[in-house]
């Protein structure tokens, strides 16, 4: 009775096996012939990693197609242009770090839908520099087959990726090189302030801090306090880069707007309830923008005045004040004219008496 | 006549009250200065705004003394002064060179001190006097960030003092110094929605059909990129061609790109040999502004830009994305001496990527 048994459940477990190995395999074919679709995050991605100890940093990638994706990963150089502001990538690895980079997954599949945690390995030796910016790129391990007469289209991802090391002799040192308005005199606001920094030291670096406009530097009391960098941008080193900030709280002030086609353009808008924010004179905008060096703030400070002349809105009142002062002026000599001659009548003499002399005259 | 006299007087006495009001208008500006802290530092390690602090502070005397007693430092008004003396002395003051300014030397007796705190001032002495030069720049640290408490308003400049006396509590030198604070000192990541760059690619081909010498071929159902981001500092497309033109192999010829230009784009023209990509943008939202480069822009038929085997910035954009879609159309002429082939094809390649 038990082998019976014993045999039973082996040949089912046989029959099993058998299916099994007879079922498909679950393999991915590339979505190549539909688009391509991915989302990363972070982007961008930013860690600080001390030399001679191995940091792993996790990119997520997120296959948005309708079909499975077969794709690599790898590191490229690029480029950044202090006076453009633009950013060149190549398609070479990074010189400097590409030997000490390696990945969980050089070549992975993500399923539609799907995210993948991609674990990154930064092994960086003592003798490792001050600071690394690389691209990561996410490519398709194969391209579509084309027919003839077509064009092929690949599509890929970077991923800017900003390494400090953590060493002796690290230096984060920042200078701003120019702190502007946009113009001189501005008839209403916004006054757009440009800050342009530029990283001595030889680490990334993310300054912070706040553009406060006042009367004069010796205000106590600003009348607005603006965040500089405010999207949180890193500045390379040995590269410039400028942040702008808008100061708009004013009456009135010009407003953006989007037209029906999409283009923009400037709309002044009366917001009485603003009424009590006419900018007019001279005023002095002050920087204190701060770094950290070490775990300190190191701040750093500009001053930049400006002139905000509605000059239209003066000219009324002062046509309206001349108007006024006019209509005073014609009143007043009215009155006096009205008086003098209300005096002069008291002081004439009158025509009765005036009978009587005579008649005393020729009397 | 002497209506005439008091009409013009009038007038006279109207634009001269009238001008006096219009500049008093703009009387109001004054004269700017720095404010220069030669001999006086105080150095707040954050300056973000109701934010505890450690600090560092620096004074190189004026006037030489063999008889410092005590010195206090007067915090500026609205930061909050921990009245605990234990956190302003012995082990919550250093004389570590934290990143001192240049010539900065040990505070004499700094450790040792005894502080006494009232108001916004506190006050070290020491148990006996000190000597303290003129040429000496002196610093020490207070570590404890249970001492102060920058104030809860931003402001340029918030003003303390820094000020010796000796035995007889007398002052021995005094000077001001300045200080700002500031909303917010370090960028710290603690959102719960991290940045994100998605890049979408409806197809992978493109076709353009048969080429003809009588008109210019274009892409009959032009690809398009949508990127969508809250990268708050914009973002690129980049695009690069393998062949630099439509090559085909059997054929050994190449339909060379039109030549790049970056102050317009280029215009491939029915019944002569050109190859070109041309970009259009529409955005639906997001905070960015976004542009095409103008040597791709294409504004009319056949116009684009020439792609090399080098990466080119197609677009860019100032800050984040709702549905941001670059449309890429294709414009391709042939001449009547191109040798026939059914295999001209090439390999573009696009990325793009949020920036830091």
């Amino acid at each position: 009775m038990k082998w019976g048994k014993w045999l039973l459940g082996s040949a089912c477990l046989l029959l099993l096996g058998l299916l099994a190995d007879s079922l498909p395999v679950p393999t991915y074919a590339d979505s190549t012939a539909g688009g391509f679709n991915l989302q990363v995050t972070p982007s961008p991605l930013v860690a600080t990693v001390k030399p001679g100890t191995k940091a792993q940093l996790e990119l997520k990638v997120r296959n948005g197609s309708t079909s499975p994706e077969n794709l690599k990963i790898e590191p490229r150089s690029f480029s950044y242009d202090s006076h453009t502001g633009k950013v060149d990538l190549d398609d070479t690895a990074p010189p400097a770090i590409a030997p000490w980079i390696s990945f969980s997954a050089p070549k992975f599949t993500v399923l539609s839908g799907q995210w993948f945690n991609e674990e990154i390995t930064l092994n960086l030796p003592k003798s490792a520099g001050f600071s690394y910016s690389f691209a990561l790129t996410i490519s398709r391990q194969a391209d579509p087959q084309v027919t003839n007469g077509e064009r092929l289209i690949r599509g890929s991802v970077a991923v800017f990726t900003l390494v400090n090391v953590d060493r002796p002799g690290a230096n984060t040192k920042l200078e701003v090189t120019k702190f502007s308005t946009s113009k001189h005199i501005y008839e209403y606001l916004p006054t757009t302030f440009s800050v342009r920094f530029r990283n001595t030291g030889n680490t990334i670096a993310q300054p912070y801090g706040n553009i406060f406009v006042q009367r004069n530097t010796n205000s106590p009391t600003p009348f607005a306090s603006l965040a500089v960098n405010e999207t949180k941008g890193y500045i390379l080193p040995g590269s410039e880069r400028t942040t702008t900030t808008t100061w708009a709280d004013g009456f009135p002030a010009y407003q953006a707007t989007t037209n029906a086609d999409g283009s923009t353009s400037q709309k002044l808008v009366w917001n009485w309830a603003n009424l009590s924010k006419l900018r007019i004179g001279r005023y002095t905008a002050h920087l204190v923008a701060v770094y950290n060096q070490a775990g300190h703030d190191v701040p750093i400070e500009g001053t930049v005045s400006f002139w905000v002349i509605p000059w239209k809105i003066l000219l009324g009142f002062l046509v309206i004040t001349l108007l006024l002062l006019f209509a005073i002026c014609t009143l007043i000599r009215l009155v006096i004219r009205f008086v003098r001659r209300k005096h002069a009548r008291k002081k004439v003499p009158q025509p009765a008496s005036s009978s009587a002399s005579d008649d005393r005259g020729t009397f | 006549m002497r209506l005439m006299k008091n009409k013009k007087s009038l007038h006279y006495s109207l634009i001269t009250a009238a001008g006096i009001s219009f500049l008093t208008v703009f009387s109001l500006s004054q004269i700017t200065h720095a404010a220069a802290l030669n001999q006086v530092f105080v150095r707040f390690d954050r300056m973000e705004i109701s934010t505890p602090t450690t600090g560092t502070v620096c004074a190189k005397p004026s006037t030489s003394s063999t008889d410092v007693k005590s010195w206090s430092v007067t915090f500026p008004t609205g930061y909050t002064v921990s009245t605990t003396a234990a956190n302003w002395q012995t082990a919550n003051i250093s004389t570590t060179n934290l990143s001192w300014p240049s010539g900065g030397t040990a505070w004499p007796n700094a450790t040792s001190a005894t502080a006494a705190v009232s108001g916004q001032t506190v006050t070290w002495t020491n148990s006996s006097a000190q000597t303290m030069n003129n040429t000496t720049l002196y610093c020490y640290n207070w570590t404890s960030s249970s001492a102060v408490s920058v104030t809860s308003s931003a402001s340029a400049s918030n003003l303390g003092s820094v000020t010796t006396t000796n035995s007889s509590s007398a002052t021995i030198d005094t000077a001001q110094y300045a200080t700002a604070s500031i909303t917010n000192d370090q960028i710290t990541v603690t959102a719960t929605v991290p940045p994100a760059f998605s890049f979408a690619l409806s197809a992978n081909t493109d076709s353009l059909g048969t080429l003809s010498t009588a008109s210019v071929s274009s892409s009959p159902t032009p690809r398009t990129i949508t990127v969508n981001t809250n990268a708050k500092n914009g973002w690129f497309v980049w695009g690069k061609d393998s062949n630099v033109g439509l090559t085909s192999a059997t054929a050994s010829y190449t339909i060379p790109a039109e030549t790049y230009s970056g102050a317009g784009p280029t215009t491939v023209t029915a019944g002569s040999e050109g190859y070109n990509t041309g970009v259009t943008s529409t955005q639906a939202g997001g905070s960015g502004t976004l542009t095409v480069d103008p040597g791709f822009l294409s504004a009319g038929a056949g116009q684009g830009g020439g792609l090399t085997t080098s990466y080119h910035s197609l677009a860019t954009s100032t800050g984040s994305a709702d549905t941001a879609v670059l449309t890429l159309t294709n414009n391709a002429g042939i001449k009547g001496s191109t040798p026939a082939a059914s295999d001209y094809t090439d390999t573009i390649t696009v990325v793009g990527a949020g920036l830091f």
